[in-house]
């Protein structure tokens, strides 16, 4: 197990370097760079158009910004965002934290809706509840996202429902409250954005559930607990249940790759303050260095996220062996 | 000695009446003209996007500038009703016969936020800024007269001279404030200047003149202002302002969203898009809120042929496409487009008649400067026809309008792709002069890649875009000058290349030359009949601004100069 | 967007593509799945709703009574017509017709009236909102607005107009009647043909119409946008973009996804170690902000076609590295197993091999990867035209045009320009269904046979 992680890791390195080598250049494939746009105002001449271009290396080639760029990566250091002025691990920051807050309730509510949905579909399989509640799942994911987004927005500034706020992640007054409110203030900012999330993945996780439980179902350890004169009850959750429930695990391991990327435009119609928002602004404004880090913590999400699943794979089926 | 100066006097005699009612508050505070309010309400707005920075030098953009704006005040500002220059930070100013002297008197007693006075060595500390090549500011193009730097000395504490070397109208406009010596003298001399300031600094280490100070920022959040202490300003019964303890404003990232949040009674002010004027009007008493329409705004619109040699697709003759430079700068081709632009309709269909069609460069909120009588092209496909005519186009047995040479006149129209109003002009626009016989393409891009287009690789062929006009005609240098970078249709050029634009060149030196503002309206009044005549730019309309505030925000004066001018009067009624 | 379910989709396949491949040595799998596959009633379902989807917007021209891109300004936010199949005059049934739309005024109406306050005693004038109402002529505003102030009991009442609206021009307008099987205005191209065939559209009026020709009556079943397009031609138009984008994508990305995992998985050793270390960078990407990022970058020059070709491609850049990886895996345990050896022992070439034993097992699985795959490609189109980078007016796809009507104002005053959305949720629900049942049509564990 050892050694495979360890060549695991090793592998992740040229993986790295790869994927920041084609950002990189696909970044700076559209024309123009951060500076250009400001040539629109008026009010900035084109010497100081230059002077800020020298500033910030972007009158360099590609090549070499991109190493100047690798080597300060290597240094742990991740550049300045050229909006803003500080440094991008001081700007990503706090963002990625309200993004990981956000989705992993996302996940949160996908999973407690989508286990037993999907347990009970597989019990009452090709029935007419089956057939509902696989509507209903697929309901969720066929809305895009923003549209139903708007659409809850909406419902709530025309109803006052629950007294939700509108779009955010904390209310003004949040400073001044006590630790308990102010879980209960991100909380209720929370609601709208997860259900948003939330259905969106809940189709595929219900599926998923169901097709286990069946297969489950289906195995000889679970017929003869049947013909043992057992009931239902006790065979479906304490036999089928379980096992079933095993492969789900390494499902988890994705979910978490997906954590950064997935909630973009959610975050943008909830104006809530994750990744999402700044990213969409840094690609377009090509504040490179944002954007590149960006990209970058996707990736190293995407790359953990497969291998905690292999890792969980392994540990619940003991059949894989890693070495 | 002229209007500034009994301006001064007038003052100087409100603020003496105000010292007998208040005896402890400093001679030189300004008095609010606005009925007493009360204290200690907190103030909700929105705003676009997040600010980039708090260093007024290094900000760029409005999500900056709209924030530093309200804690840091200038010398100057407009006259919210007559768009008039009035003393601001500094109580009046006078200048020499020969207009090179120009002395600034500050107010006495007056103090930064955290109770330094602001002194003429705060004015004198941000010229020094300014004219330091390592800070990327844009005041130091401002601040130049005939590309030499203005000289500057402090008289007394309390007086700023600033000398020309040659008479600069628009000086008034852009006079820079003061900048707090005694917080940023020391990040400057250490060469930190351009990080100093920045979004990760905390709050209590910005000072400020303004109304409100930074009080916090959550980043894609909002950012809190919280009430100056020490604001040099107090209303009729001498209590100080401002009346608000706080300020709040919460960053969402689009207008619909903003609107949303207003109507769910988050936030006391937002401002109204034209297609929802009638809805908010509609609601206008179940809302308990008020919808102002401010008139024609500042933004523009306009239509930009590329009437450039240099670029590649021309390159003077040996490019592909030069016929296309001919038809482009072929005056009866632009004249055509002119009338084949259906403004009715787009006032109509996009604005839902909240907009007024724009004939010349000036907006429409500078009266000024505003010439009324430029030509105007009013929507008529025949006259078009009879300027194609005169153009030396015709037509083709299927109707298509061809050249001289019988090439079909087709061309790429492009705008940024995600703005509502361009897009709809770019549709409507498109449709008409394809009922002229044009084939017209009409694609929105990305504005980066528009803007790379448009300023540095000029591989363009019309474009739809907005500048945001001002009150002084100067700042349109860059836009006008024939050596401009964003003389869009030809820019960066050494010599002019028409004897209009050699007008027009002219014109702008001699009006930022000339200090007698009748003389100055006449110059720019010219300016605008030949950019009618010729039209480089042609313009289509301009939105008007609406607000919506709450019934319960008093003393709010929302004017098109600005909504915010007396901000310290703001109170809620309870 | 569904990122977090695609991952471990692509695993699960994986898995089945190995257990399929058993199968296939007994019977024909695609025969087995077709059996199981109509028992599958949501499944068929959507199938079918999927081929009156395709075959409308691949007919569209001969359905769709205007051309996408035409304007009618005049007749802008214009609601769906409506059809009347009653004669006014009589209430009897008569051929459908409908009368030419003119703006008019939606008017609000306040009452007044006195109240004795409980409390005090004191009496106060309340103001009573009483609704609004749409009339097109002036006078009789005032007496429809007396009317509701006499239902709602109140003598004293003010009345003002709001807003414009189309209201249905009974008085002045000539009647349109539907006709079948006739002429459109404007002649169309269908598969190189010239033609102005339309399978309906309106005939001629009654009588002359007494307004301007640009003004005249126009056949808008589900309305007309800001600038009076027509909404039900730009979802038929609108529907092959979004329709056969994710088709398009799929297939690329299962082109490049085959050669690369088939090269790589028949090779095997370093040169596989290459391969898939680069199908590997691609799925790290995150794929959002790299679509983000690459379509920023098309050109501008690009005919509307090209341009959606090329949002395809990429499109399908972004998916190909789990197909690929699939691919490879499957040809890997393929390579290896008796009947191939066998193969070549008896002297099959490699191709051979490749063409009659690997090409059907990743057929199977290509379909079944295809239906999953394909909603998830229309949401992001739609996706990225709410970030304005996706298919570029005025050529409609139902990802633009439902990002265009995210306004307040279309939810409450136009609510028809909703109706794409609607289109792709019932396209995403319809592929999403079918997929569902295609996958346990192919799934040998399940127990439908």
């Amino acid at each position: 197990m050892r050694t495979y992680l360890l060549r695991r890791f090793i592998h992740v390195i040229p993986l790295i370097i790869g994927v920041s080598m084609i950002s990189f250049f696909v970044l700076n494939l559209a024309p123009g760079d951060y500076v250009a746009q400001m040539a629109m105002n008026p009010d900035i001449s084109p010497r100081l158009l230059a002077q800020i271009r020298a500033e910030f290396g972007l009158d360099q080639p590609v090549w070499v910004q991109y190493f100047h760029w690798l080597g300060n990566i290597l240094t742990l250091n991740f550049g300045q965002s050229f909006a803003f002025r500080i440094p991008v691990t001081t700007l990503i920051g706090t963002r990625i934290l309200n993004t990981l807050i956000l989705s992993f309730f996302a996940i949160l509510f996908s999973w407690i809706i989508a286990i037993p949905l999907g347990i009970h579909a597989a019990i009452f399989r090709y029935s007419f509840r089956d057939n509902i509640l696989t509507f209903f799942a697929f309901f969720g994911i066929s809305i895009p996202n923003f549209f139903l987004g708007l659409l809850l927005l909406y419902f709530v500034v025309r109803t006052g429902f629950l007294g939700l706020p509108i779009g955010g992640m904390t209310s003004w007054y949040y400073d001044e409250l006590g630790f308990f409110q102010r879980m209960a203030d991100v909380g209720k900012h929370l609601v709208l954005p997860v259900i948003v999330l939330g259905t969106a993945s809940l189709a595929g996780l219900m599926r998923q559930m169901r097709g286990q439980m069946m297969d489950a179902m289906s195995q000889d350890y679970v017929r003869t607990a049947r013909s043992k004169g057992l009931s239902d009850r006790v065979v479906i959750y304490k036999h089928a249940l379980r096992n079933a429930i095993n492969p789900l695990i390494t499902i988890f391991g994705f979910s978490i790759s997906g954590l950064l990327g997935g909630a973009a435009l959610t975050e943008i119609v909830f104006s809530y303050p994750g990744l999402g928002t700044m990213m969409l602004e840094a690609v377009r404004r090509q504040d490179l260095h944002v954007a590149m880090a960006g990209l970058l913590m996707g990736a190293v999400l995407l790359i953990v996220g497969n291998l905690i699943a292999d890792i969980l794979l392994a540990v619940v089926d003991p059949r894989i062996r890693y070495d | 000695m002229k209007k500034s100066l009994i301006l001064f006097f007038a003052a100087a005699l409100v603020l003496s009446l105000a010292m007998s009612i208040a005896a402890d508050i400093p001679r030189d505070y300004y008095v609010s003209p606005y009925p007493v309010g009360t204290m200690g309400d907190t103030f909700l707005t929105c705003q676009m996007s997040d600010p980039r920075t708090f260093n007024t030098h290094i900000a760029k953009e409005t999500s900056s500038t709209d924030i530093i704006y309200r804690f840091l005040y200038s010398t100057t500002t407009r006259d919210p009703h007559t768009a008039e220059l009035i003393p601001h930070v500094v109580k009046g100013w006078d200048f020499s016969d020969d207009g090179l002297v120009w002395d600034f008197y500050l107010r006495e007693g007056a103090t930064w936020s955290d109770g330094v006075p602001i002194t003429a060595y705060d004015f004198e500390f941000n010229m020094d800024v300014i004219y330091d090549e390592t800070v990327p500011t844009s005041s130091r193009d401002v601040l130049q007269v005939g590309g030499e730097y203005l000289d500057y000395e402090v008289v007394d504490e309390y007086t700023f001279r600033i000398i020309l070397p040659e008479p600069f109208a628009p000086l008034l406009a852009s006079a820079p404030g003061p900048l707090p010596k005694h917080v940023l003298y020391e990040p400057w001399k250490a060469g930190d200047f351009n990080e100093t300031w920045g979004v990760n600094t905390p709050p209590s280490e910005i000072v400020g003149n303004g109304t409100f100070i930074l009080g916090g920022y959550r980043p894609g959040e909002r950012v809190v202002l919280l009430r100056n202490p020490n604001f040099w300003q107090v209303d009729q019964e001498g209590n100080p302002l401002p009346y608000m303890t706080r300020w709040i404003m919460h960053i969402v990232e689009s207008q619909e969203a903003m609107m949303l949040k207003f109507e769910a009674g988050e936030t006391h002010l937002v401002s109204v898009l034209p297609d929802a004027y009638a809805r908010y009007k509609m609601n206008e008493r179940r809302w308990n809120m008020t919808v102002h329409d401010l008139g024609p705004a500042f933004s523009t619109m306009f239509v930009v042929f590329n009437q450039n040699p240099n670029a590649p697709q021309f390159d003077h003759g040996d490019g592909e496409d030069y016929h296309k430079f001919e038809w482009f700068t072929n005056i009866h081709f632009r004249r055509a487009v002119a009338h084949a632009l259906d403004k009715d309709t787009l006032i109509d269909v996009v604005y839902d008649g909240l907009a007024t069609p724009q004939w010349s460069p000036v907006s429409a909120p500078n009266e000024f400067f505003l010439n009324p009588d430029v030509p105007k092209y009013h929507y008529d496909l025949e006259q078009a026809r009879e300027e194609l005519r005169k153009g030396g186009f015709d037509w083709d047995a299927q109707g298509n309008l061809v050249d001289w040479e019988g090439r079909r006149v087709e061309f790429l129209m492009t705008t940024n792709a995600g703005n509502a109003p361009r897009e709809a002009l770019g549709n409507i626009l498109q449709s008409d002069l394809q009922e002229l016989g044009m084939r017209v393409t009409f694609s929105p891009m990305d504005f980066n890649l528009m803007v790379g287009q448009l300023t540095s690789t000029f591989d363009w062929e019309c474009i739809i875009i907005g500048l945001t006009g001002g009150l002084e005609p100067n700042t349109g240098r860059n836009v006008w000058h024939s050596s401009g970078q964003l003389h869009m249709w030809h820019p960066y050029q050494t010599e002019p290349v028409t004897e209009w634009e050699a007008r027009v060149d002219e014109i702008f030196y001699e009006g930022a030359m000339t200090v007698d503002q009748d003389e100055r309206q006449e110059l720019y009044y010219e300016w605008q009949e030949i950019i009618a005549t010729e039209l480089p730019l042609i313009y289509t309309v301009t939105q008007h601004s609406l607000v919506a505030v709450r019934n319960t925000v008093k003393n709010i004066d929302p004017t098109i100069i600005s909504t915010y001018h007396n901000v310290g009067s703001f109170h809620i009624e309870r | 967007m569904t990122q977090g379910t695609e991952g471990y989709e692509h695993r699960e396949l994986e898995d089945k593509g190995k257990v399929m491949e058993e199968e296939q040595m007994m019977r024909s799998p695609l025969k087995l799945a077709w059996v199981r596959l109509k028992r599958h009633r949501m499944a068929y379902y959507g199938g079918i709703v999927l081929a009156i989807m395709y075959f409308s917007v691949i007919l569209a021209p001969f359905y769709a009574p205007h051309a996408p891109t035409d304007l009618y300004r005049q007749k802008s936010y214009h609601p769906p017509v409506k059809i009347n199949i009653r004669c006014d005059e009589t209430g009897s049934l008569t051929w459908p017709y409908i009368y030419n739309y003119q703006r008019g005024n939606r008017f609000m109406v306040y009452g007044y009236k006195d109240e004795v306050d409980p409390m005090t005693g004191e009496i106060r004038e309340v103001e009573l909102d009483l609704g609004t109402f749409d009339e097109l002529d002036r006078t009789r505003a005032f007496e429809r607005a007396e009317e509701i102030a006499a239902e709602a009991g109140v003598d004293d009442f003010q009345y003002f107009p709001v807003m414009r609206v189309w209201v249905e021009d009974k008085e002045k307008s000539p009647r349109y009647p539907l006709t079948f099987f006739t002429r459109g205005e404007k002649e169309y191209t269908f598969l190189g043909i010239k033609s102005d065939f339309k399978i309906f559209g309106l005939g001629e009026p009654t009588f002359e119409d007494p307004y301007i020709a640009a003004d005249s009556a126009r056949l808008f079943l589900f309305g007309s946008d800001q600038f009076g397009r027509c909404t039900f031609s730009r979802i038929l138009y609108g529907g092959r973009v979004s329709l056969f984008i994710g088709f398009g994508a799929i297939m690329i990305s299962t082109a490049i996804g085959m050669l690369f995992g088939g090269l790589s998985g028949f090779y095997g050793g370093w040169v596989d170690n290459l391969m898939m270390r680069i199908a590997e960078v691609f799925m790290a990407f995150p794929a959002f902000y790299l679509l983000m990022a690459l379509t920023a970058v098309l050109p501008l020059e690009m005919a509307p076609a090209t341009r959606f070709f090329m949002i395809t491609l990429i499109l399908a850049l972004v998916g190909w590295g789990g197909l690929a990886r699939v691919i490879r895996g499957m040809v890997l345990s393929i390579r290896q197993q008796d009947f191939s050896e066998a193969a070549r022992a008896l002297g099959a070439s490699d191709l051979r091999i490749v063409v009659k034993h690997i090409l059907p097992n990743t057929l199977t699985y290509v379909i079944v990867a295809a239906t999953i795959s394909i909603p998830s490609f229309i949401l992001m189109e739609a996706g990225l035209s709410f970030i304005g980078l996706g298919i570029q007016e005025p050529q409609p796809s139902w990802g633009n045009m439902l990002s265009a009507a995210q306004q307040i104002r279309v939810l409450e005053q136009h609510p028809w320009l909703l109706i794409p959305g609607f289109f792709i949720f019932v396209g995403v629900l319809a592929f999403s269904l079918l997929g569902d049942g295609i996958r346990d049509a192919f799934d040998p564990r399940s127990n439908l046979s």
